[in-house]
């Protein structure tokens, strides 16, 4: 995926359309971005917060129309988000709809995802961070110029009845399947935090390093609490490390640092990319400098690992 | 490595290892084709240094693989004598040749007769069905 193009079975992601005149100003109530910046056919990632601040969700929202957005959410908060929704539209003109199960959704990914795509199934694909309504395998579809990799690509939402025949004919073109997992990889080497590990309802989105998808000045909820969070810095940070010999850093491993422990791995795996174990870990704010020297208790054995910048994995040249 | 296969000439633990007997009490150790086949890709091998002694039916390594690390047992006990260093940079070789090239250690065995306690090819290859 690294060097061609793969693709991913994402159809357990979750699906939200919101619309009706009072839409622009329900979204910028419930999100933490600018969603006034979205034009029509314009993407755009956010968080869904809490008053205290905390994580609900992080989510793609597109534009379709002057007053229809669609928001793509993570599968496990799909409901929670839902409800959250619905409970805050109430004082805004506007319809919130579940359409999960309208969708299907097949991510193309890697550096050659849009000229094989764009050859296999005959599309103009819209641009990185825009989303266009096109047939695909005569259906309309959304394709969205996003992904969840660090390499180029789209997300196509297609009608269920037609993502197993597009499914095979990106196979016969050549296009390699993934598995979740090595999608949880490739986020992770880019520093892509993921909802449940990186981010929760528990911590705010400028301890996660997010804060520059959230425009406190839009007033939206929880954004009082991110503004004194941004003030006046977190207790602890979301740091991106690397382990320096052996071992493979796991979610929950202890970080410590001269016997101490001053934090928690939020994600850990093995990184083919750079062939060592890589994480991202919450820590002390202190010790989120990169470079940082820390070690991870994995499983017992103190694993040495340092502080890294952003993000683990850079494509070449 | 593609096919499923289970060498007649190992003895093997139910929990997924095999013993290739040496001499009177020598033995190597190793995991089973459907091991490394469960774990997938193995990207991480940590054993032991020679010198060490293990246990029977108790944890000596860990194998891990993108998704999952598992302790390996050992199938009989004993005394480290040589230990594969080769897997430290290639542990890959665990799943492209689990009973050559992937071999984890060699021990001095403590108590042969333990070998008795172990099983065939075709016993573990029932129990792999059941």
């Amino acid at each position: 995926m690294r060097t061609h193009v793969g693709m991913f079975d994402v159809s357990h992601m979750g699906e939200v359309e919101v619309e009706g005149p009072g839409a622009l100003h329900f979204l910028q109530r419930v999100l933490s971005n600018d969603v006034a910046k979205v034009e029509i056919g314009g993407a755009q990632y956010s968080c869904l917060c809490k008053e205290s601040g905390g994580v609900i969700d992080d989510l793609f929202l597109y534009r379709l129309g002057g007053d229809r957005y669609l928001i793509v959410t993570n599968a496990a908060n799909h409901e929670t988000d839902l409800a959250w929704l619905g409970r805050s539209s109430r004082e805004f003109d506007v319809a919130v709809r579940d359409v999960a199960d309208r969708y299907a959704m097949i991510a193309v990914q890697g550096p050659h995802a849009r000229a094989v795509l764009s050859r296999a199934l005959k599309l103009e694909l819209p641009a990185r961070m825009h989303v266009a309504a096109l047939q695909v395998g005569r259906r309309p579809a959304l394709v969205c110029g996003t992904g969840y990799t660090g390499e180029d690509g789209v997300e196509m939402l297609l009608d269920p009845e037609v993502a197993a025949p597009i499914w095979a004919e990106l196979l016969d073109a050549g296009v390699v399947p993934c598995g979740l997992g090595a999608r949880d990889t490739l986020r992770l080497e880019v520093c892509f935090p993921l909802h449940g590990n990186d981010l929760s309802p528990e911590r705010n989105p400028i301890a996660a390093g997010l804060g520059w998808c959230c425009r406190e000045e839009t007033g939206f909820i929880g954004s009082e609490a991110i503004a004194i969070a941004r003030a006046e810095g977190t207790t602890e940070v979301l740091a991106p490390f690397l382990i320096e010999g052996p071992g493979i850093p796991r979610e929950g491993n202890p970080v410590l640092v001269g016997g101490e422990t001053v934090g928690v791995v939020s994600s850990g795996t093995f990184s083919p990319s750079l062939e060592r174990g890589a994480g991202m870990a919450y820590v002390r704010s202190d010790l989120a400098e990169p470079g940082t020297e820390l070690e991870i208790d994995v499983r017992g054995k103190h694993r040495r690992a340092r502080v890294a910048s952003k993000p683990l994995y850079r494509k070449a040249g | 490595m593609a096919d499923a296969n289970y060498p007649d000439d190992l003895l093997y633990h139910d929990q997924h290892d095999w013993a290739r007997l040496e001499g009177d009490d020598h033995a190597v150790f190793g995991i089973t084709w459907y091991a490394q086949d469960s774990l997938g890709e193995v990207v991480f091998y940590d054993g032991p240094e020679a010198g060490a002694t293990i246990q029977k039916d108790s944890s000596y390594a860990e194998v891990e693989s993108v998704k999952a690390v598992s302790d390996v047992i050992a199938p009989m006990s004993g005394e480290i004598v040589e230990v594969n260093d080769s897997l430290q940079d290639a542990p890959e070789r665990i799943n492209e040749d689990p009973y050559g090239e992937g071999w984890l250690v060699k021990v001095k065995l403590s108590s042969p007769t333990e070998a008795e306690s172990l099983l065939a090819a075709a016993e573990y290859q029932k129990l792999l069905e059941s």
